[in-house]
């Protein structure tokens, strides 16, 4: 029923595409930072904590 | 700013100059004495309903220790009271400490702490006395909400400043966990508590969604203060506390990173399985289903990375007791969104969906992950804010036994249970007829379960008990240092800037952008899931016979509602064949709810599926069930609602409740409200004349016959006419 219903709605089926194809790029991008850190930056921010 | 003294010394070139400063220790003593507190509290009375399960009669009589009232007590204390002041105690500390500067502002930090126990309190009168809206994890009424909603700016002010004038260039990981929470909570709470309020002098008002949407609505609230509220902020303290407590750095930053960004982009998504098979449209259901499944991914990268910060330190776990609490807490998250994903798959949600299961899940997230953690937390916190050592470790170890105990026998009958319960509602004889026809078997072949979890929510208790003198021993042989001094160098105004320079490290350093950009993160998902919701609002199938409730009906309604009867019961029939038969009449369809502001499709059968009730059973059968549920129901463990027999219905406010149904778009005719009093008598009289044939005399203004009319009212629309929808529009 509701099938019917949201055909009406223009692009429906764009919706949950949209939604995967944001976070794929997003977490790609997350990705390639995250890896792209150089040793020392990891080191300093890591021990934030520690430094009290 | 108080307390802050600066002193000034030659700063070499490229770092500030060296600042003295005190840390508040006193805010956040405060803050974890009210968590202990409030954590007591809210698992007594988790311990008074489990024991209602098998002696229905506890509290015969008492409307407000009734089990549908007191069973939002217990969630909203736990979630809110205990987790809740256990997360401004992590806070609180490690902010400080991971900015190294004092809070933001002492008198807002007061502020902050004292309107969130305002908060608790209000909650604690109003909702035993039944005023709630109906929506689970936000029964709270309006006036409530908006306290909670400017109190909660108060502590988002107050974090954000102290963020903004710290002396620690770089925000650390725990820190984005803190600002992803208070964003996505603020908008949560602000989109799902959108209520028409029925009188500015009264407390109740109704959900400006209705039916489907808001069902929509609550459940991506509902699963979100799970993510928001029980699980991004823990995640930031276990960020900051494990490595404290193991004295070494997280195992992986850059797994946080992407532990992080991964885990609220995707939790935002994935509400809409709370509603799988229901009147929820398919895609939503899907799309719901396919994040949840993803989310296994980051939750577990910060599982282990939460583990795995003890490598090689493994030794210091059989020591520390700290420790402990903290390991079986890291593990229970493991456990819970192992199993969420699963529970989230439609094939297994069709059968733990409204059983024990969902008991038992939520409870290995409670118990272990927020209890646990909270408890290794306030274990090291005591010790160092009070300067001195923990009173006995010999009890921390034996609360540590009895909280896992507590835990292994709170959920292993309720898994128990829940699979019994999806069996047996499920089975069918050779010929086709359901096996066990009787609700009612179900619930008595695992009384045994119920039994055995009472116990081991009682020993959980016991164990908080311990606790709670330990911490009150070891502050009472040690000293508050409410204002612990440290010193850390400015921050520079110039910010050297790497050749190869992320946007990431951009943002890292700027606090108000990275909320903005949380909020973006979060927001997405949210719209791209809530909007089709809003344009199909026009287009919901309009069943010619679903007609707007009878002004008793519509009391009635808000009885059910102010009973808490969603608490047991669910008023959603899923299109399964053995739903069907057992609940006698079609599936449950969209169309049916248009008018349900708010819905009350519930999240557990303890009792059966209600939305087919009307014209089951006569009237009398409804007024000697509410008098003496057991005699009607042998086995049963409703609570009887004597009350609803004596007390007279309120009828002062049937026009503004008719006029704010009006306001959100329910078709009453204009100037109905004048005259809606004049229809409920004419429905209530006939209801208590019939009652009268079969010997019994109530009058006709009492609360029964409006909760009479309202039940007898349940899938009548549909069963009537046997409607067939109308085209859009």
């Amino acid at each position: 029923m509701y099938k019917d219903v949201l055909r009406h709605i223009e692009d429906i089926a764009t919706f949950p595409v949209i939604s995967f194809v944001i976070f794929f790029f997003f977490f790609i991008s997350v990705v390639v930072y995250a890896w792209g850190i150089t040793k020392p930056t990891i080191n300093e921010m890591e021990n934030i904590p520690l430094k009290d | 700013m108080t307390n802050e003294v600066s002193n000034i010394t030659s700063p070499p070139e490229s770092v500030g100059r060296l600042e003295s400063f005190e840390y508040d220790n006193k805010i956040v003593r405060d803050f974890a004495v009210a968590s202990a507190f409030w954590g007591i509290a809210g698992m007594l009375v988790g311990v008074i309903v489990a024991f209602q399960f098998f002696l229905p009669k506890l509290t015969d009589g008492i409307s407000f220790l009734s089990f549908g009232r007191l069973r939002p007590l217990h969630t909203n204390a736990v979630i809110f009271a205990f987790v809740g002041n256990g997360i401004f105690m992590g806070v609180y500390y490690s902010l400080q400490r991971l900015c190294k500067a004092r809070m933001f502002n002492d008198g807002l930090s007061k502020l902050h702490f004292w309107g969130w126990q305002f908060i608790i309190l209000t909650a604690l009168v109003s909702l035993p006395l039944g005023i709630t809206s109906g929506k689970e994890y936000a029964e709270l009424e309006w006036p409530i909400d908006i306290l909670i909603t400017l109190i909660w700016v108060v502590f988002g002010i107050n974090m954000i400043m102290t963020i903004v004038k710290r002396r620690e260039r770089h925000i650390y990981v725990a820190i984005w966990f803190y600002i992803a929470t208070w964003v996505t909570v603020a908008m949560l709470h602000i989109v799902n508590s959108m209520e028409l309020p029925i009188s500015l002098m009264g407390m109740h008002s109704y959900s400006i969604y209705a039916g489907v949407q808001d069902a929509l609505v609550q459940w991506w609230y509902g699963h979100n203060a799970v993510a928001f509220f029980l699980t991004t902020p823990y995640l930031g303290l276990m960020y900051y506390f494990i490595p404290k407590a193991v004295n070494r750095p997280v195992y992986s930053y850059r797994l946080s990173i992407i532990h992080f960004w991964a885990l609220i982009f995707i939790y935002i998504w994935a509400g809409p399985h709370h509603l799988l098979y229901t009147a929820l449209p398919d895609w939503a259901q899907s799309l719901g289903m396919v994040f949840s499944v993803m989310l296994i991914a980051p939750s577990w990268g910060g599982m282990l990375n939460g583990l795995l910060t003890l490598r090689g330190a493994w030794d210091k776990v059989r020591n520390d007791v700290t420790l402990k609490f903290m390991v079986v807490a890291v593990t229970a998250y493991g456990m819970a969104t192992f199993e969420g994903p699963l529970l989230s798959i439609k094939s297994v949600n069709a059968i733990s969906h409204f059983t024990d299961w969902t008991i038992a899940h939520v409870h290995i997230g409670t118990l272990g992950w927020n209890g646990f953690l909270t408890f290794g937390i306030l274990y090291w916190l005591f010790p160092k804010i009070y300067n001195t050592k923990l009173y006995s470790d010999k009890l921390a170890e034996t609360h540590f036994w009895l909280g896992t105990l507590g835990i292994v026998l709170y959920s292993v009958p309720m898994y128990f249970a829940g699979f019994t319960q999806a069996l047996m509602w499920k089975e069918f004889t050779p010929d086709g007829f359901l096996k066990y026809p009787n609700f009612l078997e179900t619930v008595v072949q695992i009384m045994p379960m119920y039994i055995i979890r009472a116990i081991g929510g009682t020993i959980y208790l016991v164990g908080s008990f311990l606790m709670v003198y330990n911490l009150w021993k070891t502050a009472a042989a040690g000293k508050l240092i409410e204002n612990e001094a440290a010193e850390a160098h400015a921050l520079t105004k110039v910010v050297e800037v790497e050749q190869d320079e992320y946007w990431h490290r951009w943002i890292e350093r700027r606090p108000i952008q990275f909320t903005i950009w949380s909020l973006v993160a979060v927001a997405i998902g949210g719209l791209l899931e809530l909007l089709p919701m809003a344009m199909i609002k026009s287009n919901i199938p309009t069943i010619a016979s679903v007609k707007p409730y009878t002004p008793l009906e519509l009391q009635g309604r808000d009885l059910y509602i102010r009973e808490g009867c969603y608490t047991c019961h669910s008023q959603m029939v899923r299109p399964f064949r053995d739903e069907t038969e057992r609940y006698k009449g079609e599936y449950s369809k969209a169309g049916e709810y248009v008018y349900d502001h708010p819905f009350q499709w519930g999240s557990k059968r303890t009792g059966p599926d209600l939305h087919r009730l009307g014209g089951k059973y006569p009237d009398s059968w409804h007024y000697y069930h509410m008098l003496d549920p057991r005699a009607i129901s042998p086995g049963s463990i409703m609570p009887a609602y004597e009350w609803l027999l004596t007390n007279p219905l309120d009828k002062t406010t049937t026009a503004a409740k008719i006029r704010a149904m009006q306001t959100l778009g329910v078709p009453y005719p204009k100037g109905y409200d004048d005259k809606a009093n004049e229809d409920l008598m004419k429905q209530a009289d006939g209801i208590a004349a019939g009652l009268k044939k079969d010997k019994i005399n109530v009058k006709s203004d009492r609360e029964i016959i409006a909760m009479i009319a309202y039940l007898q009212r349940l899938g009548m629309d549909i069963k009537a006419n046997n409607p067939k929808p109308l085209s859009s529009n």
